[in-house]
């Protein structure tokens, strides 16, 4: 037989074990293996090494899953009170943001109306230089939060 | 597991809505469930045992820092073992810096080897020592191929190596191991 052939037979017994061959190409090789000694040894090594593959067992201790748990759970109870702290945090920022610039615009308010300052432009400025940032704060606060929450679980996976 | 399924949900989707929700009951489940084949891919991939089994840990803590990023769409299986794959080789790169011993050796040889140990017939006996030769990346594509089996698309993407390759490195391994049951250490 041509050496071509072999070769093709054995790169069909290769694609077949890794990821399968047609039903033609099955036949094919199947006829060729009947007929050539060789390559059909070379087809059993390859089914013998996948099937010694299958025979590794590698003992476990029963309580190793066991101590995994154990940390995986202590890891949870952790990290909650960290996630609802920093929640908080975020609302008591977007809290004291509101009423303190109700505080500030009532205050800047009477303080204009006794300097003489028109409305308009006392409450431009208020706008400029109060509730702006204070907005601005808050949206990366809120949008932030997923970023943080990264953030710190990199810090616990570093702090492994 | 506790975690209550929605109607038509899939498993990998059951799963990623419980890591999400942190759901501690679920979680233990999937640690016994994943527990013993994560040990025995790291120890594929590794070829230390001991190492392999602080590395399943890891991988745990891992997953719950990153549950936000699986979304259930695909297999549970290849996210999983992609975490355990980057641990292993982020691991196994700090040994090469301090170690003296080269990538993909046996950390002992002989009698010590984890494969050696665990062969029960002939000729795993017979391979064993092939694949502790074997470099980490030829015996992690047989293991995933054979024993895990998952499909080279899937194998791709814990490798993150392209199908080509993940084929390529399945059938060099098998050749090892050919070699290694015909008692030639100079397989084709």
């Amino acid at each position: 037989m041509q050496s071509d052939t072999h070769q093709r037979a054995r790169s069909l017994v290769d694609q077949g074990a890794v990821e399968g061959i047609s039903p033609e190409e099955q036949r094919w090789l199947s006829r060729h293996t009947d007929e050539c000694g060789e390559c059909a040894g070379y087809a059993e090594m390859s089914q013998r090494a996948i099937r010694a593959l299958d025979s590794f067992a590698f003992e476990i201790d029963p309580e190793a899953a066991r101590r995994v748990q154990d940390a995986v759970r202590d890891r949870l109870i952790e990290t909650r009170p960290r996630r609802r702290n920093l929640m908080a945090g975020i609302v008591a920022a977007m809290v004291l943001t509101v009423a303190g610039s109700l505080v500030m615009w009532a205050l800047t308010g009477w303080m204009a109306e006794r300097w003489g300052i028109p409305a308009r432009a006392w409450q431009m400025g208020f706008a400029m230089f109060w509730v702006l940032p204070s907005i601005l704060l808050d949206a990366v606060l809120v949008f932030g939060q997923r970023f943080i929450g990264e953030h710190l679980a990199v810090e616990e996976g570093e702090s492994l | 597991m506790v975690a209550v399924a929605m109607a038509d949900e899939t498993e990998p989707q059951r799963i990623a809505r419980a890591l999400r929700r942190k759901d501690p009951d679920f979680i233990d489940g999937l640690v016994s469930q994943y527990h013993y084949r994560l040990l025995r891919y790291l120890t594929f991939l590794t070829s230390r045992r001991e190492q392999a089994e602080d590395l399943v840990q890891e991988t745990w803590l891992r997953v719950l820092e990153r549950a936000w990023q699986y979304n259930g769409s695909s297999r549970f299986e290849p996210w999983l073992f992609a975490i355990a794959r980057n641990l292993a080789m982020d691991d196994l790169r700090k040994r090469e810096r301090t170690a003296s011993d080269t990538v993909g050796e046996c950390s002992a040889s002989g009698d010590d080897s984890p494969f050696r140990a665990a062969a029960k017939s002939e000729d795993a006996m017979r391979i064993s020592a092939a694949l502790g030769a074997l470099e980490p990346i030829y015996r992690e594509a047989l293991l995933l191929r054979f024993q895990e089996d998952l499909s080279l698309a899937e194998i791709a993407e814990v490798a993150g190596a392209p199908v080509a390759t993940v084929s390529s490195r399945i059938q060099r391994g098998l050749a090892m191991l050919r070699g290694g049951l015909e008692g030639n250490s100079n397989a084709i």
